[in-house]
């Protein structure tokens, strides 16, 4: 079971609305999802936008508990950037003193709002990795990038790169830890070395993974070619991606918060 | 009269040469050979022999110094080169490396996807050929997920999708256990009698070379040998020669022999029990005694 969602990220099958939607629809949602966040900057309005989040989460079949997880994992990173703007901000009234620092309310605010912002990208790219198969994901994204391709952007080149790498992630986990196991049932032991003997004893993983990584590269590249895979070269698509009205509406929904949060 | 069958040649090569880099030994040194439409050709020689390199320069993925190379009437060109790939299919030893699909349906439909093919044009062949290989309840698989035979299976399947007319096998049964070997070689042996694929094969498999039309041995980048698998496997100066082993079998019959027992000379295993099995019940029904039915 933790092969599987090793395996397929963090996919989780299911039937919901969400899922269904045109990958290039939640794509595009990004960025109106996070002009809405950063539009609004006080509690009332965030705390909103978040009820708005999680009623999005709610309206699928992922349970808050996998979202939940996803922010969990993400808690350094938070506890971070309150410390910061606490330790950084010093606008508003003295809330205390903690030896030569003096730690502000204004620092606190600012704090927790940037750190509710971040929470609310976690939620909303957990929703999008969540509802999205990987592939899926990669396809939209070349899709969404296909104008740039005037520009010069290799936008078909960007989708097969991340499919690969997509596709690879599994296989050289497994090899890292075979690896590893190997060095291990050679005595390696990393708990009772000084760190920067650790940090000289794993390049003993990660040389033999990158090196293998390397002669996948190359057996794979000669795989594509011999079955006829042409750098740039025109090709069809198997799987092709439909917009529907509902893709359409999905977007709509976002404008919503974003006039709201404009204008209120 | 016999009449004699109309050569049909579909790879042709006359004086190859092929170096890994400037400078260097080739590692095929002037090899010509002819292979016939729906024949089935075993390569076999030591480690560094070139037979890698020689199937290699088949599908262009190498190109030859010198010489020519045509496959099915057209010079291998850099020209020509992506018309020949879509003639030329090649099954490489690890399937590992050859999957770019996130699953097996998406990997089935890569070589169809590079060929051109409509969406349905695409998932037509794509559904023929999981059901010929029993792969339909595998489809929405990662590959990663997959046990060796059904992750050979897959690569062979992926191949034979994009349906060339010469499939190259190279070393593609080394990481198939007993059971999973088998099976590859029985659907070789069909695909074979249908005469509709020519298939060369790399391969350290006794049983795979005895079942072939012509083995070909390379030693050093040339071709030293090139005949029947039967004869040339019962030569054990060329084989010695050649870092190739002798078959188990032979090397049973042969001391059976000097022990006074005569089994016939066999190359594969299967035969050789056959042969001895025919023997023993041929002692067993008849009233004589085992020295002189031994001696017969």
């Amino acid at each position: 079971m933790k092969r599987q969602r090793m395996i397929f990220g963090r996919y989780i099958a299911g039937d919901s609305w969400m899922h269904r939607l045109d990958p290039r629809a939640k794509i595009l949602a990004v960025p109106l999802f996070m002009a809405a966040v950063f539009l609004v900057d006080d509690y009332t309005k965030l705390l909103a936008l978040l009820a708005f989040t999680l009623l999005l989460v709610k309206s699928t079949s992922i349970s808050l508990l996998a979202v939940a997880r996803a922010v969990k994992s993400l808690w350094l990173l938070l506890s971070f950037i309150v410390l910061f703007h606490l330790l950084f901000d010093s606008s508003g009234a003295q809330l205390m003193q903690v030896g030569a620092v003096a730690l502000y309310t204004g620092g606190l605010e600012r704090g927790i709002v940037a750190a509710l912002r971040m929470v609310m990208f976690i939620v909303f790219a957990a929703v999008l990795t969540f509802t999205t198969q990987p592939d899926q994901l990669a396809q939209g994204l070349g899709e969404v990038l296909a104008p740039l391709r005037r520009l010069g952007v290799r936008s078909d080149r960007l989708t097969l790169m991340l499919g690969i790498a997509l596709r690879f992630v599994p296989t050289l986990f497994d090899e890292a830890q075979r690896i590893w196991k190997a060095q291990v049932s050679r005595g390696l032991d990393l708990r009772s070395q000084p760190l920067q003997k650790r940090a000289r004893l794993l390049a003993a993983l990660l040389i033999p993974v990158t090196a293998g990584a390397l002669r996948r590269a190359v057996a794979l590249a000669e795989a594509m070619e011999a079955r006829g895979y042409r750098l740039d070269a025109p090709r069809t698509r198997y799987r092709s991606l439909s917009w529907q009205l509902r893709d359409s509406c999905f977007l709509g929904l976002f404008v919503l918060p974003i006039a709201a949060a404009a204008w209120l | 009269m016999v009449q004699k069958k109309k050569s049909n040649p579909v790879i042709r090569m006359k004086d190859v040469v092929c170096r890994r880099a400037t400078g260097e030994a080739p590692v095929i040194n002037g090899v010509t050979l002819t292979v016939e439409r729906g024949e089935w050709v075993c390569v076999a020689g030591g480690n560094g022999s070139g037979k890698s390199t020689l199937v290699r320069l088949l599908n262009g993925l190498l190109l030859a110094e010198s010489g020519t190379i045509e496959i099915d009437g057209r010079w291998l060109r850099a020209d020509t080169l992506w018309d020949i790939r879509q003639k030329v299919g090649i099954v490489f030893p690890q399937p590992d490396d050859q999957f770019v699909g996130l699953t097996v349906e998406d990997d089935l439909a890569f070589g169809l996807e590079n060929q051109g093919l409509s969406p349905e044009a695409i998932d037509k062949r794509l559904w023929q050929i999981a059901a010929q290989f029993n792969l339909t309840e595998l489809l929405d698989r990662h590959p990663g997920t997959l046990s060796g035979g059904q992750k050979q299976r897959v690569a062979l399947a992926a191949v034979l999708a994009m349906q060339p007319e010469i499939l190259i096998l190279d070393e593609a049964s080394a990481m198939l256990d007993g059971s999973s070997r088998a099976d590859l070689l029985s659907w070789l042996k069909r695909t074979h009698r249908s005469g509709l694929l020519t298939i060369v094969m790399i391969t350290h498999e006794i049983e795979e070379m005895a079942a072939a039309d012509r083995l070909i041995v390379l030693r050093e980048g040339c071709v030293v040998a090139d005949g029947k698998p039967g004869e040339l496997l019962g030569d054990e100066g060329l084989l010695q020669d050649s870092r190739l082993e002798i078959p188990y079998a032979l090397q049973v019959c042969r001391e059976l022999r000097q022990l006074g027992v005569e089994t016939g000379e066999w190359t594969t295993e299967r035969e050789a029990v056959d042969a001895l099995w025919a023997l023993v019940s041929k002692i067993s029904a008849s009233p004589i005694r085992m020295e002189q039915a031994l001696s017969v």
